[in-house]
């Protein structure tokens, strides 16, 4: 494995691949040694799923596997690349997202609204499905208890009777074609007044009464504070979105027992379990991971795995700053390798200069979340790709800095220095580049201090850095955890911005600071 | 000021065969044959957009030409010998053309430390040339921008003489410096020329600064070589009515040449 990664990082210098080599993450055996296999499972960037990815590792480890989190990683693609890929063994998904977004060709004509076809897609990728788990996230109406009690409203059906409630949507459930217009159309609602409005205005027209039916989400933690009813979906209008575990097939060969723990999972998690356990992560602000464990332990009875507590703050700001340090060290490092030359190659070849600048630009425009889940096929999952991604990013700062210093030396001075008799190598090194020192040092300083806050995205794809607690903190709503990373990454920008004012002292020849 | 030529013993340092260069649409120089003798110095001369920085970047190979051939030395110069060739060549323009970055000293010494020399060697070097251009020792440390114009002159001189080569070219060395500091500096050169009896090429477009220099003047004009002499022959005998307009352009030279100069 870490062979293999060393070769696709072939594209970058060769001393990242070697800097990089110990990072790539843990040794996966061979189908051949099932022992002292580490199963890594995987989670979305939202507390339900870190939640399910949490419990999926704590039934793992109750059998002794080893097991490894990379919770909060980027979005659906992100995780279905790296399932493909062998970066990650397990995580959860929706049936729902599996039919509409990862395989939206493979539903076969005429094919019933079953499972069948999606698990022979699936397996047809080397992909096993486990569940579903046991609750379906997917769109419900919802009502005060109180007025569902008093009208006795259990169904969709039942709101038929009652044209009189006030209804109002979200504005996305309001236009989607599988939302609202579905329901009136199947359910043959009519009622009289029908509004949309901001989702979490919405949960506050419920609370006084400004509106009494709206939509929400069926494991959303709102439902219990907001003391809600979800009325069921009789006849069975939305589409499925069943929580299911996905794992590759390669992984349950070498890790057997572990997936047998897994399975014991399906069913056993409702909606009213799954919302109240979002509520208590949201609301409550107890960490996924302690909620998942205090489930383990009310419903297989698995005592929680002696973990060390949670990491003093101090202590994470360290981890999280070195890790980031050394996402923004080594992407800059192999960065200045590269463009300084494709610099100096692009002003003394004025045509393909501008390619080479055009091509660098080019680069800066795409998205930073989409450059890193390009990077996941080639990659894996952690902080190669963000060290990539980075590195790509400060491409353009060099090569236009060290472009534009060569360019800008004076007519008088290229000349005398070619009138020198002096090689090639030694006039650029001498003289162009010493002139152009200045120029190709600002370009490499804004490359760091844009590094710096770009690296924060790297979590997203469990590359760790600040953008760690960052993230967490905005899954949870904790501004203390979301500070935690923002002021330390703020301050190393800082940090590194005053380092350059240092180095430039030491790089730039005296000559060039006089005036 | 060296009024009589030494009469050239040796064959030419340099020669142009046939050269031809334009750019674009404008011909920059029509087939030109030019030859500069050694020991001596060859002024050249004429109106701005006359060709005449064109032919020295050409002597030095800064510029290839579109035809004809640079003979350094008795062996063309071809872009694979170039190099060698400007070892041998020390080239001077208008601002100095110093090294920003570095000091007055490591400008000087740049190609010489390319080369290995013993530290020794360079402070003898640098300790003979500095007397020969009259550079005060301790402006040696100073660098370009804390150095007046003259003096930036003479370190750029220096920095030209500094692997003694046989020919030197220089590009209007003194237009940017004002009157009393050009003064100075041309005494210091043509005493620098005469001592070192170089093949110097010197371009100006000031006529009475061609005179004090020169012992060959050559008059150009739109690329083309209008006549070649000294100035007492451009004024006495003009090859063209263009040098008779050139010279009574030049006011304050008519006076020195009536007053019995040249």
């Amino acid at each position: 494995m870490t062979a293999a990664v060393a070769t696709r990082l072939s594209a970058l210098p060769f001393a990242l691949a070697l800097a990089l080599a110990p990072l790539a993450g843990p040794v996966v055996a061979a189908p051949g040694e099932p022992r002292d296999v580490e199963l890594r499972i995987g989670s979305k960037v939202f507390t339900e799923s870190v939640i399910l990815g949490e419990i999926a590792a704590g039934l793992a480890r109750s059998t002794g596997q080893r097991v490894r989190v990379r919770q909060g990683l980027g979005g659906t693609r992100l995780l279905w690349d790296g399932l493909l890929a062998g970066e990650i063994d397990v995580y959860p998904e929706y049936t729902g997202t599996l039919a509409q977004e990862i395989l939206p060709n493979a539903h076969p004509p005429g094919a019933g609204p079953g499972q069948t076809w999606l698990r022979a897609a699936l397996a047809a990728r080397g992909i096993g499905v486990m569940g579903p788990l046991g609750f379906n996230d997917t769109y419900a109406l919802g009502v005060k208890h109180d007025l569902a009690r008093r009208l006795g409203l259990k169904t969709i059906s039942d709101l038929r009777g009652h044209p009189e409630l006030r209804f109002g949507f979200s504005s996305e459930f309001v236009s989607r074609g599988d939302g609202w217009p579905l329901v009136r159309a199947r359910y043959g609602l009519a009622p009289e007044s029908v509004k949309g409005l901001d989702h979490d205005l919405a949960y506050r027209g419920m609370a006084t009464g400004a509106i009494e039916v709206t939509d929400l989400y069926a494991t959303d933690p709102e439902i219990q504070r907001n003391g809600l009813a979800a009325l069921i979906d009789d006849l069975g209008v939305f589409p499925r979105y069943d929580a299911v575990l996905l794992y590759r097939m390669e992984a349950e060969r070498a890790a057997p027992a572990a997936f047998v723990a897994l399975r014991r999972l399906a069913g056993r998690v409702d909606e009213a379990t799954m919302a109240a356990m979002n509520a208590q992560v949201r609301f409550d602000r107890r960490s996924e991971r302690d909620v998942a464990a205090a489930f383990l332990q009310t419903t297989f009875g698995v005592a929680p795995a002696a973990e060390g507590g949670p990491p003093s703050m101090a202590g994470s700001i360290l981890h999280n700053g070195s890790r980031h340090l050394l996402l923004v060290g080594l992407s800059l490092l192999a960065a200045i390798i590269v463009a300084v030359p494709i610099g100096v190659l692009a002003a003394r070849r004025p045509r393909l200069g501008q390619v080479l600048l055009g091509v660098t630009g080019i680069i800066q425009t795409i998205p930073s979340l989409a450059l890193l889940v390009f990077m996941i096929p080639l990659l894996g999952i952690g902080p190669s790709p963000a060290v990539a991604a980075l590195f790509l990013y400060s491409l353009l700062p060099i090569v236009r800095n060290t472009h534009a210093g060569l360019r800008n030396i004076a007519p008088s001075v290229r000349e005398s220095a070619a009138a020198l008799g002096l090689p090639a190598g030694a006039i650029l090194r001498r003289i162009e580049l010493p002139l152009a020192s200045p120029l190709i040092l600002a370009g490499i300083k804004s490359a760091a201090v844009i590094n710096v806050g770009t690296a924060t995205l790297g979590a997203l794809v469990g590359a760790g850095g600040f953008g760690e607690p960052i993230f967490t903190g905005i899954r949870l709503d904790a501004v203390g955890l979301i500070m935690q990373g923002a002021i330390p990454s703020s301050l190393l920008a800082l940090a590194v911005q005053g380092l350059f004012e240092l180095i430039e002292r030491g790089v730039v020849p005296r000559g060039l600071r006089l005036r | 000021m060296p009024t009589s030529a030494p009469t050239p013993s040796s064959p030419p340092i340099l020669r142009l065969l046939g050269i031809t260069k334009r750019y674009g649409d404008t011909v920059a120089l029509a087939p030109t044959d030019l030859d500069v003798d050694t020991a001596c110095t060859t002024v050249l001369i004429g109106p701005s957009g006359c060709g005449k920085t064109t032919l020295l970047r050409l002597m030095i190979g800064l510029i290839r030409p579109d035809a004809g051939q640079v003979m350094f030395l008795g062996a063309a110069l071809t872009p694979r010998n170039v190099r060698e060739g400007r070892l041998r060549m020390g080239y001077v323009v208008q601002d100095g053309g110093l090294f920003p970055h570095l000091d007055a000293r490591d400008n000087v010494c740049l190609v010489a430390r390319h080369l290995g020399w013993s530290r020794e060697r360079e402070d003898g070097r640098v300790a003979d040339l500095a007397e020969l251009v009259r550079l005060p020792t301790a402006l040696l440390r100073r660098y370009p921008a804390e150095m007046s114009g003259g003096q930036r002159q003479r370190v750029g001189l220096m920095r030209a003489l500094m692997l003694d080569p046989e020919l030197l070219l220089l590009d209007e060395p003194l237009a940017a410096l004002d009157p009393l500091v050009r003064a100075d500096l041309q005494d210091d050169l043509a005493a620098a020329f005469a001592k070192l009896g170089k093949s110097v090429v010197l371009v100006t477009h000031d006529l009475a600064e061609a005179a004090f220099f020169g012992h060959t003047i050559v008059l150009l004009q739109d690329g083309h070589v209008v006549q070649r002499g000294s100035a007492a022959e451009l004024v006495h005998r003009p090859a063209a009515p263009f040098v008779t307009r050139f010279v009574k352009a030049q006011r304050h030279f008519e006076v020195q040449v009536a007053d019995g100069g040249a």
